[in-house]
């Protein structure tokens, strides 16, 4: 189905905050996921699952040492927002390093969204390979970059924007195209959403716009 | 991680919001005077107290269509006798088209409610970008009679339905038809032909986004679209009434006259919906109100006036007290300020009468005699006196929209936090946090309608569910949390001790670089009337004749006194365009007209 980018921010918001996330973070993976769609991505597909694999209430799980943050599977929502506000504020020499997995689409939405708010580029690079991507406000340079191996470690650093960003934009990613998600998606999303919804009381229904008066007046 | 003598992220952002406030300032013409502290403004009652002005978004938007001589055209009319079917009114705005969509229905009187749960409508609208086919209002004739049930695309811009003021569409038609001129009681006492009961805009069911039309001249300033939209919908219910009158009978039905049209305005009912997105848009908020202090401040920066405006001032003055006593309501707390608005108006007019305004800073002198008078008589003479001097207030409506989203600055030391918490959060401290009176409210998003609402935390289920309201409490929590941490720690590294903070330091952070983006009191204590939240941002939209329900919602009337299509249409000479137009945007403090 088609839907507008506010329609995904607001359900996807409303679905973080339904299993628990702050809403900070609901606010933000909101806007990864438009942004993720609007760079052709699945985005609330990738949402989708990273909610079903999330569990908010378990305490952050990030080993910090002298200019650098590891992160052992990082949950996006929790670690990966952690890691990125931190390198956002140590930019010139942080450094996160990635062990043992990562839902990195994710993390992606949340960088590209950083990169347009603080006028950053990020870099992704596969230790022991020279495999690199980077994420700008535009978009990833290789939406692949994302190691086969859990075991392989993924290093993220914070870099001056590049200088034709927001210059080079590709077609289509100018914010004014149609957006598709798929509709079993939505209609999952909606129901977690759901969630976050308070029965009217008629307490409230008494005191709502209109209440009370002759409509036919 | 240490931060050493190199300018913080903060220091970084507060001189880029300085430069860009500044050079916006200097763009619409001026440097920053000195501006009301918002401790002052920011209270619930202070913008609880507002009245409508010259940077009202109608008011710019009637300007603007005044400006460019835009005409009303209707390309497609396609109403049965009995004024049911579809028409459609198009209007250009800045050279781009844009079209009302109006399907007119029957509807069963059990049919008719104005509550938001309701499913049929008299009418039902949408904002077409462009000027639509036939196939494109066939295909759009089911969504739209459905409203919120309706699935949409991006050529529709906003969503709305209205239904009839039934009491006075009726005698308005039954009077035309027969050859006479409605009853003037039954216009002033209700004021409208019909009103709506929503505008949806920004993406809600499908619709186009905001930020595609952002950038388009014309739309570009808050709520533009949606002024426009109900720009049309009194449009059409003008045209409604005359076509129904002339099916009737066209060999003795008149039209309605010049006066009263401009008369009726749009009705509309506003509830909670609505106030959430003050607490929701910061960054919006503050340049909303940022825009009007501005604006205020050039008027007490005025060392003299001209004779001119002191005449527009006596008359303005004169013209807001016969516009409070046209103002009548049945709440008795609204009813009760109004009184006292209208004694106190009475006073200032007397005072001035025996003393006139200085020589020097006279404006300042208008304002200091409402010094000891009430929020609404003080916030009166503010849309007032910003009246006096346009040219140097028109211009700041081009810095009333802000496409900035809050932003987390995450090397910002503690100790710069503090500072924050000191300089604008000191009203957090005046709030008693130890009983249930301090949060006994708590905003909610209904099952029903998925509309917000607001219920009482200690007697209604759902409190867990609550939107993040509860500033006082946050930021307390938050004060208490950073009270013994080293100076020198950076938010970054807080959050990872406290993620549960991250939400609570961007609000902080952004009051820094927005100081009017937060309301400066207690959005769920016991003392909370929402009713202020609705009536600061209907001000903000030229809405006037605040008529309060309950503490909860409001009835108004949206362009009540605004010209009309025919109005912006004569043609004058060109010497005479600039009066002309200062004379179509001259609508503030709208007053009931004369026997017809």
């Amino acid at each position: 189905m088609m839907v507008s980018a506010n329609e995904i921010h607001h359900m996807i918001r409303k679905a973080c905050l339904a299993i628990g996330l702050d809403y900070d973070r609901a606010t933000d993976i909101g806007a990864a996921a438009v942004w993720l769609t609007r760079q052709r991505q699945d985005g609330c597909g990738i949402a989708e699952a990273m909610l079903a694999t999330t569990d908010p209430a378990l305490p952050l799980n990030i080993t910090a040492s002298q200019d650098q943050l590891m992160l052992a599977s990082p949950r996006p929502a929790v670690e990966g927002v952690a890691a990125m506000d931190w390198l956002i504020a140590n930019p010139d020499d942080g450094r996160v390093v990635i062990t043992k997995g990562l839902d990195g689409v994710l993390l992606m939405g949340l960088l590209g969204v950083a990169a347009g708010q603080y006028r950053r580029a990020f870099q992704l690079s596969v230790e022991g390979t020279d495999r690199q991507a980077m994420v700008t406000m535009s978009g990833c340079t290789d939406w692949t970059i994302l190691p086969d191996h859990p075991d392989q470690e993924v290093v993220l650093i914070c870099l001056p924007p590049l200088a034709e960003d927001g210059h080079n934009k590709a077609e289509g990613q100018n914010g004014h195209e149609d957006l598709v998600v798929a509709n079993d998606v939505w209609d999952r999303l909606a129901a977690l959403a759901y969630q976050t919804y308070v029965p009217s009381s008629e307490q409230s229904r008494l005191s709502g716009a209109g209440a009370g008066l002759n409509d036919n007046d | 991680m240490s931060n050493t003598a190199t300018p913080t992220h903060m220091d970084i952002d507060k001189a880029e919001t300085s430069v860009t406030i500044s050079r916006r300032a200097n763009a619409c013409g001026r440097a920053l005077p000195e501006l009301r502290h918002p401790d002052a403004v920011m209270t619930l009652a202070r913008i609880g107290s507002f009245f409508p002005h010259r940077l009202s978004f109608m008011r710019s938007f009637i300007r603007r269509i005044a400006t460019e001589n835009a005409k009303l055209t209707m390309p497609i009319c396609a109403l049965d006798a009995d004024g049911y079917g579809h028409l459609v009114l198009t209007l250009p705005v800045s050279g781009h088209a844009y079209s009302l969509i109006a399907y007119s229905r029957p509807l069963n009187a059990d049919e008719r409610t104005d509550r938001v749960i309701a499913t049929k409508w008299d009418a039902s609208f949408c904002l077409f970008d462009g000027i639509p086919t036939e196939d494109d209002i066939v295909a759009l004739a089911d969504q739209v009679t459905k409203q919120e049930a309706g699935r949409y695309h991006h050529k529709v811009l906003t969503l709305s339905r209205a239904n009839k003021s039934l009491r006075l569409f009726h005698h308005v038609v039954e009077s035309l038809a027969s050859g006479v001129q409605p009853d003037l009681d039954q216009i002033k006492a209700i004021g409208y032909l019909m009103r709506t009961t929503a505008v949806y805009g920004n993406g809600k069911f499908g619709i186009a986004d905001r930020d595609r039309i952002a950038d388009r001249p014309g739309l570009e300033g808050p709520f533009q679209a949606e002024m426009l939209t109900v720009f049309l919908i009194r449009e059409f219910t003008l045209f409604l009434a005359d076509y129904c009158a002339r099916q009737i009978s066209d060999q003795t039905a008149v039209g309605l006259t010049p006066s009263y049209r401009r008369y009726l305005g749009i009705g509309n009912s506003t509830g909670l919906g609505m106030a959430p997105f003050l607490v929701n848009h910061p960054p919006l908020l503050h340049s909303w109100i940022m825009a009007r202090e501005v604006a205020f401040a050039r008027t007490q920066s005025l060392a003299a006036i001209s004779d001119d405006q002191r005449r527009r001032f006596d008359d303005l003055l004169d013209r807001a007290y016969h516009h409070c006593h046209d103002w009548q309501v049945e709440d008795q707390i609204q009813m009760d300020r109004i009184i006292i608005l209208r004694e106190e108006l009475a006073q200032i007019k007397a005072d001035i009468a025996a003393t006139p305004l200085s020589a020097d800073y006279p404006l300042v002198d208008a304002v200091s005699r409402c010094r000891s008078c009430s929020a609404e008589t003080q916030e009166l003479m503010v849309s007032l006196v910003i009246e006096l001097i346009p040219d140097q207030v028109d211009g700041l409506v081009d810095c009333m929209a802000n496409p900035h989203n809050p932003r987390l600055i995450p090397s910002m030391t503690i100790a710069e936090l503090k500072a924050i918490l000191a300089e604008h959060y000191r009203w957090v401290d005046a709030i008693d946090l130890s009983g249930e009176q301090s949060d006994a409210h708590f905003w909610y998003t209904s099952e029903e309608k998925l509309e917000p609402r607001l219920g009482r935390r200690y007697e209604e289920p759902g409190q867990e569910l609550e939107m993040p309201f509860n500033i006082p409490r946050y930021v307390d929590a938050l004060k208490t949390a950073i009270a013994e941490l080293p100076d020198h720690q950076i938010v970054a590294e807080l959050l990872m001790q406290r993620p549960d903070l991250r939400h609570i330091v961007r609000r902080v952070q952004t009051t820094a670089i927005y100081p009017y983006a937060e309301i400066r009191d207690n959005l769920v204590g016991d003392a909370c009337r929402p009713i202020d939240l609705l009536r600061c941002k209907l001000s903000f939209f030229g809405a006037s004749k605040f008529d309060p329900k309950s503490d909860r919602w409001t009835r108004i009337t949206l362009y009540q006194g605004a010209p009309t299509a025919a109005d912006l249409e004569m043609d004058v000479a060109s010497d005479q365009a600039a009066s002309r137009l200062a004379e179509l945007d001259d609508w503030i403090f709208a007053l009931s007209p004369t026997e017809a």
